[in-house]
């Protein structure tokens, strides 16, 4: 046997049951964009492959007007490998042009171009040159997963759509903020979530540039990013060299919250840390805070009952298996306001290795009395050994993770909540986790679960 | 039927995978359809003639002969005979390239294991050239370490 290389979580080179796309997957970043249209540069099958995996098994979230089947491809053929496929991209811009209709075009390659050699950036420069709102974005493959591939594409358009079409990139205007958080269709629930984090920052007198989903104004949304007064980016790490680029750029103070606030308490804590950033809306988010509380309690006093006195055994510990937002999200609610017992807490997206410490320090204090540990892990196979390995006690646990997750969680004789990609057992249209409304659904969805196995 | 008039009249022309069967290392041979032997300017369904290039073991590039071939289109009208035997006069060579090749020409051809490639407004000199490149790359990738 050849000896086979393994990192710290004991991981080869190969992955199986993908917990994410490739950097051309964000070309669903585009897609979520309103008015925002990707041409895509690369072999057959590829724009396929990334639908079918981020944006249909994976709460059959659909293509919409610029996704699915919509979307533009050079189809690349070996010919384009012999002799370059430059011409071929050029003849699909014009063609896009001609019959797509965008406010922004936003072309972005595999890796069989980049490997290849095609200048696209001189392919799409021609077009910048005659005035066409149209970036390019060297999204090939080997660049890193989704996950990366949509900061290359967040900055390919700042850098060369925003910084060029804003109308205005000095004034700031007070209480205006850009908003970098979930990362469109990978998050199953991005749509409803993001809308949610609109709502609650707008109740707390924000403006807000959510830049993604139905809220978001779409392209020329985009083009007041340079006048918000900062940048708040919510999660782990994503976002975060965004923000650096936007402080240097156009210097904007960036906010980083790790925690995607699920529930009352977090999000009361998400909204005064930003109010006491700005020394801003003070007054307003306590008042917003106080009336949203009202109603999330009304809910909850309910729910107590059920909470309290239900007979027939509820879960007490769990694990997760989910990208880093969704994780620390999670863990913070479900100990905070649930009182449950983290087990094994796993994240899967490939942080960044300089995000990871920070990450683990962030699960050493749960609570003021609760810690756990977190592991960095994409491998199928070691993610359901890790799970099978937690100490659950005599009870079935909850296990928030994925599809994959389902065998073991049968092996378990637990519960399951599908929360990370691909989420293929759920059908999502508006569903949010977070926020006020949010941390009710999930409420719902844990305890629906939980007592309807045996049903 | 089609007959070879140029350089190769006469003999016997063996089928395309025998020439590649031992090794990578062997010399290969490209056609392109040419009207005047340096232009690629012709539709593979349109091609009287073909230019054949071998490409030596060291990278020298050698003109073997202009093949006349008979056009297996005539006027949209496709006799499946017609390209069979247009493909078969090619299948000594391991890359076919014109300007256009259509979908049942490409079909024949593959089936050939005769590599389809349709490039528009370059030359012979150039496409032989890249040919060479991606070949010697593609060997250099195969290569297990």
């Amino acid at each position: 046997m050849p000896k086979t290389k393994k990192d710290k979580c004991k991981q080869t080179n190969s992955i199986n049951q993908v917990r994410y796309g490739c950097a051309l997957g964000a070309l669903h970043s585009v897609t979520a964009i309103p008015g925002a249209m990707p041409i895509t540069h690369c072999g057959p099958g590829c724009v396929d492959k990334q639908y079918m995996s981020l944006a249909f098994y994976n709460g059959y979230q659909g293509g919409g007007y610029a996704g699915g089947a919509v979307t533009p491809s050079s189809n690349l053929q070996e010919k384009d490998v012999v002799f370059g496929g430059a011409k071929h991209l050029d003849q699909l811009i014009a063609a896009s042009l001609k019959i797509m209709e965008a406010d922004l075009f936003v072309v972005l390659n595999g890796c069989i171009p980049e490997i290849v050699g095609d200048d696209i950036g001189a392919v799409v420069a021609r077009y910048q040159k005659k005035g066409v709102p149209i970036v390019s974005a060297e999204t090939g493959g080997f660049k890193g997963n989704n996950f990366t591939g949509h900061e290359i594409v967040t900055e390919a358009i700042i850098e060369q759509y925003v910084d060029k079409f804003a109308p205005d990139k000095t004034t700031k205007k007070k209480g205006l903020i850009n908003v970098w958080a979930e990362l469109p269709f990978q998050n199953t629930f991005w749509r409803g979530d993001l809308a949610e984090l609109k709502r609650i920052l707008e109740g707390a007198g924000w403006q807000v540039n959510i830049l993604f989903g139905y809220g978001s104004a779409g392209v020329k949304e985009w083009l007041t990013i340079p006048n918000a007064e900062f940048n708040l980016v919510v999660g782990p790490w994503l976002g975060l060299k965004t923000a650096k680029l936007l402080e240097k750029k156009y210097n904007q103070p960036y906010l980083h919250l790790p925690i995607l606030p699920i529930g009352a308490k977090q999000v009361g804590d998400f909204l005064r840390s930003i109010a006491a950033f700005a020394k801003e809306n003070e007054v307003k988010t306590e008042a917003f805070i106080k009336r949203e509380e009202k109603e999330y309690y009304y809910y909850l006093e309910y729910f107590t009952d059920f909470y309290a006195e239900y007979w027939w055994g509820l879960p007490a510990s769990y694990a997760v298996a989910s990208d880093a937002t969704y994780n620390l999200a999670l863990n913070k609610f479900l100990v905070n306001q649930l009182g449950l017992i983290p087990a094994k807490q796993i994240i899967t997206d490939n942080t960044p290795e300089k995000y990871r410490e920070a990450i683990r320090e962030e699960y050493k204090h749960l609570a003021d009395d609760v810690a756990a540990e977190v592991e960095f892990i994409e491998d199928g196979y070691l993610v359901t050994q890790t799970i099978k390995q937690g100490e659950y006690g005599h009870k079935p646990p909850i296990i928030f993770g994925t599809t994959w997750e389902r065998d073991i969680t049968k092996e378990l004789n637990g519960h399951i909540v599908e929360v990370s990609y691909p989420v293929s057992y759920d059908v999502v249209i508006n569903k949010t986790y977070i926020g006020y409304r949010g941390a009710l659904t999930l409420l719902e969805k844990i305890f629906t679960t939980a007592i309807s196995k045996s049903a | 039927m089609i007959e070879n008039q140029g350089w190769a009249a006469g003999k016997i022309l063996l089928p395309g995978f025998f020439y590649r069967k031992r090794g990578d290392y062997m010399s290969y041979r490209i056609a392109l359809a040419s009207s005047d032997g340096r232009h690629i300017d012709r539709h593979f369904g349109h091609s009287d003639g073909f230019v054949i290039v071998e490409v030596e073991p060291g990278g020298k590039f050698v003109e073997q002969e202009r093949r006349q071939a008979q056009a297996p289109c005539q006027h949209g009208f496709h006799e499946e005979g017609a390209m069979q035997a247009a493909v078969r006069a090619l299948r000594d060579c391991r890359y076919v390239v014109a300007e256009a090749i259509g979908p049942g020409a490409q079909k024949a051809l593959e089936q050939q294991d005769i590599l389809p490639l349709e490039i528009e407004g370059t030359t012979v000199a150039d496409a032989v050239q890249k040919i060479y490149v991606y070949e010697k790359n593609k060997q250099r990738a195969s290569v297990r370490a």
